[in-house]
């Protein structure tokens, strides 16, 4: 919520906003919801005058209005896609992990998640200058698994420096952390700081498990996903967060996944493809079907197969 | 007699012809929408609801000898599902249906995107200025027709939390329809949303009409439900009424 203040337009001078104060009338929104003729009364500025705050307000704080054709111009100039590297898996993906899009990968514990991220990473960073930017919230990336990937699929050693220097990993404790660090990464993006496309986020639920308050949870979920939502559409990068699915013992059947994943209901509905992942018993291969998308096909599968050069 | 005083504005907006939505889907909506009405696409996850809506953006963009409204369209977009690329193939597939040659496609669908305008929300306080800049929008077009929200309650847990008021999904839906009520009253516009709730969730009443379409996934199969009548439907590359 935006407070008043004197920036805002040179006519909300002290006097105007203490009257305004007064009347508990605090927020932006606060004064585009009074009448316009009470905002007069309290402030005794001219109803014309009132008028041109309230415009000047809204033409600032609304959403960018934009026609069809230049919003369709935009994505296809700003849009890219990303190949997973793994052909199997780009072929289900329509080519692979496209900006302006938030994809979730879920699996059980140590079903090869972070070792999907890890092939995405090194695959981004091979075939093109951008950076990835990785935050590692379980205090586990780890620079040498990386560099295995990377030595295992025979990349020489000035490449891989290259390669290693291109991935900004950024190790988050708390959600406040989080969020911090995607406005950060907004700025760096508004600045152009930095050349990303691709945001990782490994793993985003241990992060939300010690906010007991639930309410307390869901709001600072919604907070983190409106900037990622500006993430994802305004500087076109493509989100990619794993997330934990639990298994319960009394429930076992596989098709309904919406008790079972991480960070609950207002979640659940948030990303725009969700990948789920599952290791086979006893084998190194695993499957990945599309649980959810609001693009590509649902129930799309593929195997894979998880070596020591990521997975193929 | 209840008389009421108008500013210059009012009489504008009140008497502003906009294009005319009714028929846009019969088989949903029989009679209707008429100006000022609402239609609200209900269901839970995964039932199509940004689909339904987008099925209803393209008939309104489409051209009139097209089966279409030929009329602008204004999304305001909170859930960020709305895929522009998607609304292009969807486009491309009616037009093909229409037998358009292949040659006239894609200057066809410039035309529609050129009526389309698209407002990025990313918090409430975003949304609600916008549900406020809607009649700024509505005066300098006359040909808009219709108002997509996608979707309405977006925002609610971060609602709840900055204003410490226990206030339920219910009811701050409620609100946020009255605020956009609000603003578009009088404009002789058609306002379609989502919302995203099980289908059980208790209807909302505005001062005008709603026409409520009621969507649900049974054993695989997708159904829509309007006042009781049962259309079933299909989800692919497009929606198909059955």
């Amino acid at each position: 919520m935006s407070r008043l203040n004197p920036q805002m337009h040179p006519l909300l001078n002290s006097p105007v906003l203490e009257a305004l104060l007064a009347k508990n009338i605090y927020t932006v929104l606060n004064f585009i919801e009074t009448e316009i003729k009470h905002i007069v009364a309290i402030t005794n500025l001219q109803y014309k005058e009132v008028l041109g705050i309230r415009k000047h307000l809204i033409n600032k704080y609304a959403a960018v209005t934009r026609d069809g054709v230049s919003y369709y111009n935009e994505i296809i100039t700003k849009s890219a896609l990303f190949s997973t590297g793994i052909k199997r898996l780009d072929s289900i993906l329509q080519g692979g992990f496209l900006t302006g899009n938030i994809y979730e990968i879920c699996g059980l514990p140590a079903s090869g998640k972070t070792q999907l991220n890890l092939t995405l990473v090194r695959n981004v960073a091979q075939n093109s200058i951008l950076n990835v930017y990785y935050i590692d919230t379980k205090n586990d990336f780890s620079g040498r698994k990386l560099k295995a990937v990377l030595d295992a699929s025979k990349t020489d050693e000035e490449h891989v420096k290259q390669i290693m220097s291109q991935i900004l990993v950024k190790k988050v404790d708390t959600v406040h952390d989080l969020i911090n660090t995607l406005y950060e990464i907004k700025n760096l993006l508004y600045t152009k700081t930095i050349k990303l496309r691709l945001i990782i986020i490994d793993s985003l639920p241990p992060l939300f498990y010690s906010i007991s308050d639930f309410s307390k949870r869901y709001g600072l979920i919604t907070t983190m996903v409106n900037v990622m939502h500006v993430l994802a559409k305004e500087f076109h990068t493509a989100i990619v967060v794993t997330n934990v699915l639990t298994t319960s013992y009394e429930n076992t059947s596989t098709e309904d996944i919406s008790g079972k994943i991480g960070l609950g209901k207002y979640w659940y509905n948030v990303p725009n493809t969700r990948l789920t992942i599952k290791k086979f018993e006893n084998s190194s291969e695993c499957s990945i079907i599309i649980a959810k998308s609001n693009r590509l096909l649902e129930g799309a599968q593929c195997n894979v197969k998880i070596t020591d050069a990521g997975i193929i | 007699m209840n008389s009421q005083i108008e500013s210059g504005l009012e009489l504008v907006m009140r008497l502003t012809q906009r294009p005319n939505l009714e028929n846009i889907n019969p088989i949903l909506i029989p009679k209707g929408p008429y100006p000022n009405e609402f239609v609200e696409i209900v269901g839970a996850p995964g039932t199509g609801k940004t689909t339904v809506l987008m099925d209803f953006i393209v008939r309104t963009l489409l051209p009139l000898n097209l089966l279409g409204k030929n009329c602008g369209t204004v999304l305001i977009d909170t859930d960020h599902k709305f895929d522009m690329l998607r609304l292009i193939t969807m486009l491309e597939c009616e037009l093909k249906k229409l037998n358009v040659a292949k040659s006239c496609i894609h200057s066809a669908i410039m035309k529609c995107l050129k009526n389309l305008t698209v407002l990025n929300c990313y918090d409430n306080e975003q949304l609600q200025m916008s549900f406020y800049n809607l009649e700024q929008i509505l005066i300098e077009n006359s040909d808009i027709g219709l108002i997509a929200v996608d979707c309405i309650p977006a925002y609610y847990w971060q609602y709840r939390n900055l204003s410490d008021n226990h206030i339920s999904v219910y009811g701050y839906t409620k609100q946020m329809l009255q605020c956009l009520e609000q603003c578009v009253r009088n404009n002789n516009i058609v306002v379609a949303y989502t919302r995203n709730a099980e289908a059980d969730v208790k209807e909302i009443k505005l001062g005008e009409t709603i026409h409520r379409i009621l969507l649900k996934k049974e054993a695989g199969s997708f159904n829509a439900f309007v006042n009781d009548k049962l259309v079933p439907y299909t989800l692919g590359k497009t929606i198909s009424w059955l």
